[in-house]
């Protein structure tokens, strides 16, 4: 009798979940050309719990929960980046004659002061200290596959402490350091099925060390990249620049995972994922939405953190 | 224990292994992800599916199956529920509000397969969603159902996990 009325309760629950779909609400394709929008709230994104944020709530300031007032984003008393953020790279596998190299760099280089990262100057601190429209590529380092082709999330942090401890890089908490992996590689944690790249920090050798993993979309296109063709005739490289500047912006507004991120979780990037505004026809017909320094590129919005908040690629 | 006896502590018990309190014990620090164009493609696919049972649209939630698509249910693999059966039921109970975990797409070309656990209030389920390309349009074409009878160890990541897909 049990057996029967397990079954049928699970039959009824298989039932009524498969019933439906996502809560997702607020989706925009990648190639939609919209106006500043708002989300309505219920986000697109999904989640594995409430949020990853709480459990590390430090609360440094006792502004735990201090809110933009309607700007859609919440302070939750983490600190954030403050004056020039320097970032690292770290040339994972083989990159030999891949353009990247320089399109890249040239992103990292010009990133700072542009009115695309000068909506990162909307966040702040407990003590209202804003972030700094400031980026310094500080430089850079390779790593001959020293973890393999298949990563782990361990093995990423590992590839950066190696870099590091190895003095091929400065260690500094006030930098982000990117592991950048070539085609070959994968991040087997769901690299392309689940996501494009991530950020987080971890401690090496004593010191709070910011580091996301970028990979190549080339590895997944239709995943990873916005176009076939990018503005720099490298749909690859064109891809991560994209994704890139969203860990960047991240990194800088919630270092720690405690400081801006919204009611579901989403921080001011997510909430701008995979929409990129008005655009126009680089010299190669390719899509793009921005200039830095001599490059066009397409890059995603990020939420400005100001008035009632909304998606834009300047400030 | 009487069967209503047991029914009633089993809903107790999902609701209870689906309390929030329950996700927020990992001491963990997680990664950050952004999420993959095609997870955020197939999350609004399936918000829509969510939309059309909710509203009672059965002209919407028409339009995003093709024309074979069934239910294969992991309690009874050799039994699909047909199209029309599975439309006529889902529009029938109007699940509550679900939410989607840990979305993964992978990508056949005119193929996508969307895995995930969804979640009411009461239970979970976990879910593969089998879409095909039709023209610009992508339908659903099977799903397969599993109800889980309670979180796995899994349900909370690992140290080394990243715990939130985007």
């Amino acid at each position: 009798m049990y057996k029967l009325i397990r079954s049928s309760l699970c039959v009824a629950v298989v039932a009524a979940l498969s019933a439906s779909g996502a809560y997702a609400a607020q989706v925009l394709g990648p190639d939609t050309d919209e106006d500043d929008l708002v989300p309505t709230g219920k986000g697109w994104g999904q989640r594995n719990y409430p949020t990853p944020h709480q459990n590390d709530h430090a609360n440094p300031n006792g502004n735990a929960g201090k809110t933009a007032i309607g700007s859609g984003i919440n302070y939750h008393g983490g600190p954030v980046m403050l004056g020039t953020t320097k970032a690292y790279y770290i040339w994972y596998g083989n990159w030999n004659g891949n353009s990247a190299t320089t399109i890249l760099t040239d992103l990292m280089s010009n990133i700072g002061g542009s009115p695309y990262f000068n909506i990162n100057t909307t966040y702040y601190d407990g003590s209202n200290t804003h972030v700094s429209n400031s980026v310094n590529y500080a430089g850079s380092t390779s790593d001959n596959y020293s973890q393999g082709t298949a990563l782990s999330d361990a093995s990423v942090k590992a590839v950066v402490s190696s870099a590091i401890t190895s003095g091929r890089l400065p260690k500094e908490s006030h930098a982000v350091y990117f592991v950048l992996t070539s085609q070959d590689v994968n991040e087997t944690s769901g690299f392309c099925t689940q996501y494009c790249g991530w950020h987080t920090h971890g401690t090496i050798s004593g010191t709070d060390i910011k580091y996301s993993f970028v990979g190549n979309p080339d590895r997944c296109p239709s995943a990873c990249a916005a176009q076939t063709t990018g503005p720099n005739g490298n749909a690859g490289a064109d891809g991560m620049a994209s994704i890139i500047s969203h860990e960047l912006e991240e990194a800088v507004t919630d270092p720690d995972l405690n400081a801006w991120y919204d009611r579901r979780g989403a921080e001011n990037a997510d909430k701008c994922a995979w929409t990129f505004g008005k655009t126009y026809a680089a010299g190669n017909g390719a899509l793009a939405n921005m200039k830095l320094g001599t490059r066009d590129y397409l890059i995603q919005r990020n939420w400005v953190n100001a008035a009632s908040g909304f998606c834009a690629t300047s400030y | 224990m009487r069967a209503t006896d047991f029914v009633g502590a089993a809903l107790i018990a999902a609701a209870v292994i689906l309390s929030p309190q329950s996700f927020a014990a990992d001491p963990a620090i997680g990664n950050i992800p952004t999420v993959t164009r095609l997870v955020k493609i197939f999350l609004e696919r399936e918000q829509a599916l969510d939309a059309a049972v909710r509203g009672g649209d059965a002209q919407s939630l028409d339009r995003l199956l093709t024309d074979d698509f069934e239910l294969r249910e992991g309690a009874h693999p050799g039994s699909p529920v047909p199209r029309a059966d599975w439309m006529r039921d889902v529009i029938r109970k109007r699940a509550a509000n679900p939410s989607i975990e840990g979305m993964a797409v992978h990508d056949f070309g005119t193929v996508a397969i969307a895995s995930f656990s969804q979640s009411d209030p009461k239970a979970t389920a976990f879910i593969v969603d089998v879409w095909r390309r039709e023209g610009d349009v992508w339908k659903l074409a099977v799903r397969y159902a599993t109800a889980t009878s309670g979180r796995s160890s899994r349900a909370t990541p690992r140290s080394d996990e990243i715990p939130k897909k985007y």
